[in-house]
């Protein structure tokens, strides 16, 4: 059944809209295109990790990982801490399905970018849009993390140039070639963290590789 | 306005405003401007240029009828304060401590059909113009009995913490309802979009059990979550720009962000998500400044902050936190919770061990703060629209836990709670707890009695507040509904 509806016309249709399809049927009942998504909080992490390459796709199965909590989130434990254990950091690296769930103390970017509720069964999720997951992907001790982690990334596969550098980012974020107008525009800004920001070359990959990892077009499947 | 029961929605049975936040508050085709309501149309201002305005699910709305209040702030005596002990003088258990009688009670030790007596240790004297028994317990908020409404007559259907504290925050002994902070910002939505509408504050030693599940907003989408303040450093999780990044760089990182994101929209300029996500981010740089202003305490007078027991180690803590409080509340918070007691045992009002010493470390914390934040609010104008409620899961029993030892159980037959300003009448007493406050006997209120005077000061009508989940218009109240608790309101 996968195969027969994974093959069918409707199926592939791509997301594109045109004026006279959402005047017919603006919320897509009828499945004139296919619904652009977000992706959901568990793959917004694996795609992280997918694309600084930190992902861990070679162990399966086994128990389940703990992914690092921050403390002031674990404080709202009645025992900070208790029940979260420690991963290694290959062990946290894996997919996302693999994180310990724990009703009361969720992994608070999941929760952020809509994983549900776990006392209840969730036919469908929200998608909701807040300023928290802006402040997350941007500032969390997770994406800076992993930001530094990307741009080590790319100075290994793309050596020193920022040309290179750039246009592999933005490759394996927007899994497609940049325009030379996207490489140029990540190699100034680069340029200028550094000469108006007073950023050294590190930090100025690092902060762009943030940025690659923020685009809409990271977060939105097409 | 709440949610009308629509029987004919398109969209998997659910509501229109469901359907919504499905699509990020945001909708997907002007096309769409015939089923949406013009109130609604007009908090939109979707532009392709990329700047536009944030969609907020939070933003205001109207509530069914003239609110009293405005802004809610529970403060909340996690592990159960002992009424007999505080504010439910017992005269007729004086010269009895040590005896054994007949009385029902059921806590953690089960069901029991007889105790010993334990006095209390503290003395009780009426004050104010109205008379209200206080302990020696609150020096300084009996000061305050003319301003406030005491619930003398409170039960709650557990005597266990976890099942206890999710009653009394989400009004079921489940996990996985919204609690009263998020049925409040989803009846109202936020006067501030800068600041989160639901807030919640920890006491420095830990959580409460069941921790997150009492400030979830359960079924309801994550935006009426509450959110984690601190009262010391970076209030918020992931506020704070990280080290190495100036707010210059930060700025300039964002630009481009947004140069890439308008490039991506131009071809998608139906999906009005990556619009609202392109203006969240212009939001998230605002917090980053508008939230760490709101905590400021610093700007505030020396007065002003003894009078909230800042200058005095035990007091400091809870006092920042109230006067926080205070200052969301004039920022136009909802929903503010303060946790008195975390972690277990007699890190919280849980005294099943030493009575005196466990009411007393924790009533010298917050008594000096309660009443400077009552003061405060009133000197400020800002009591009248403000209701302060207090109280914790449940009460404790007039006999001892244990063979020995002055250590309360569990009692959630009858306790005591107290509400103040948002229009409820001051100097009034309502309920009454047999003669050993074993279990409330006149005018016996629920928790959703006490929910329901909470939402309808609010200015919603909690009956009809509801929210389709899983084939019922759920309520706060529960689907048979509950009245207020007209006798305590101006």
């Amino acid at each position: 059944m996968h195969r027969q509806i994974m093959l069918s016309s409707t199926y592939r249709m791509s997301s594109r809209g045109n004026a006279k399809a959402l005047a017919a049927d603006p919320t897509n009942q009828l499945f004139w295109r296919y619904n652009m998504r977000r992706l959901s909080a568990e793959e917004i992490r694996d795609s992280v990790l997918a694309v600084n390459g930190a992902l861990n796709r070679k162990k399966m199965f086994g128990p389940s990982v703990f992914t690092i909590i921050p403390r002031e989130i674990l404080h709202g434990q009645s025992q900070p801490g208790a029940n979260w254990g420690n991963s290694s950091p290959t062990e946290r690296n894996r997919r996302s399905i693999y994180v310990h769930v724990k009703r009361s103390l969720v992994v608070p970017m999941f929760e952020s970018f809509d994983a549900p509720d776990l006392d209840n069964s969730c036919p469908v999720r929200f998608t909701t849009t807040q300023p928290t997951q802006s402040l997350a992907l941007l500032n969390s001790v997770f994406s800076q993390r992993e930001a530094g982690i990307f741009a080590e990334f790319l100075k290994k596969q793309a050596g020193n140039d920022t040309v290179a550098q750039v246009t592999l980012a933005l490759k394996r974020s927007l899994q497609r070639p940049p325009t030379d107008t996207e490489v140029q525009r990540g190699v100034s800004l680069i340029a200028a963290f550094q000469s108006q920001d007073k950023a050294n070359a590190d930090a100025a990959l690092k902060s762009f590789c943030l940025l690659a990892l923020n685009l809409n077009e990271f977060l939105y499947v097409d | 306005m709440t949610q009308p029961n629509i029987q004919n929605s398109s969209f998997c049975g659910r509501t229109r405003r469901e359907f919504l936040w499905e699509t990020g508050a945001g909708f997907t085709g002007l096309a769409l401007s015939g089923l949406l309501d013009s109130d609604f149309l007009s908090r939109q201002a979707v532009a392709a240029d990329g700047k536009t305005k944030f969609v907020n699910p939070l933003a205001p709305k109207d509530p069914h009828f003239d609110p009293k209040a405005t802004s809610v702030i529970f403060l909340y005596m996690y592990g159960g304060p002992s009424h007999i002990d505080t504010f439910d003088y017992k005269p007729a258990m004086k010269g009895m401590d040590g005896k054994t009688i007949d009385v029902k009670t059921f806590g953690r030790g089960g069901r029991k059909a007889k105790g010993r007596i334990v006095e209390t240790p503290w003395n009780f004297k009426q004050h104010g113009d109205c008379g209200q028994w206080v302990s020696d317990l609150f020096p300084n908020f009996a000061t305050c009995v003319d301003d406030v409404a005491f619930l003398h007559s409170m039960t709650a259907d557990s005597p266990i913490h976890g099942s206890a504290m999710l009653m009394m925050n989400s009004g079921k002994i489940v996990s996985g309802s919204p609690c009263l902070g998020s049925w409040v910002n989803y009846g109202l939505g936020t006067q501030n979009e800068n600041l989160p509408g639901f807030v919640v504050m920890l006491d420095p030693r830990g959580g409460p059990i069941s921790g997150a599940k009492n400030w979830s907003a359960g079924y309801m989408p994550a935006s009426f979550q509450a959110t984690i303040m601190r009262s010391q450093g970076s209030p918020i999780l992931n506020l704070k720009r990280p080290d190495g990044i100036s707010d210059s760089m930060q700025r300039r990182l964002l630009d481009a962000l947004r140069a890439y994101n308008n490039e991506h929209q131009v071809r998608r300029v139906d999906n009005s998500d990556l619009a609202a996500r392109i203006a969240s981010y212009e939001l998230a740089y605002k917090m980053q400044s508008s939230a760490p202003e709101a905590t400021d305490l610093a700007s505030e007078t020396k007065e002003t902050q003894a009078a909230y027991g800042l200058d005095r180690k035990e007091s400091s803590y809870f006092g920042r936190q109230c006067l926080m409080a205070r200052r969301l509340v004039e920022r136009g918070v909802r929903f503010i919770q303060v946790y008195s007691g975390g972690n277990h045992n007699d890190a919280n009002w849980d005294a099943h061990g030493d009575l005196k010493r466990n009411h007393d470390i924790h009533a010298l914390e917050t008594d000096k703060p309660i009443a400077g934040l009552i003061k405060d609010l009133k000197q400020r104008g800002l009591f009248e629209k403000t209701m302060i409620v207090w109280g914790g899961e449940f009460g404790r029993q007039p006999t001892a836990e244990y063979a020995k030892g002055t250590g309360r159980d569990h009692n959630s037959y009858g306790f005591t709670m107290w509400m103040a300003g948002g229009g409820i009448r001051g100097g009034v007493s309502v309920g009454k707890t047999d003669e050993l406050g074993s279990a409330a006997v006149e005018d016996r209120f629920h928790v959703r009695n006490l929910h329901a005077t909470v939402l309808n000061q609010m200015g919603l009508d909690p009956n009809r507040l509801s929210y389709f989940f899983n084939g019922l218009d759920q309520k706060l109240v529960g689907v048979e509904g509950a009245e207020p608790i007209r006798q305590i309101m101006a």
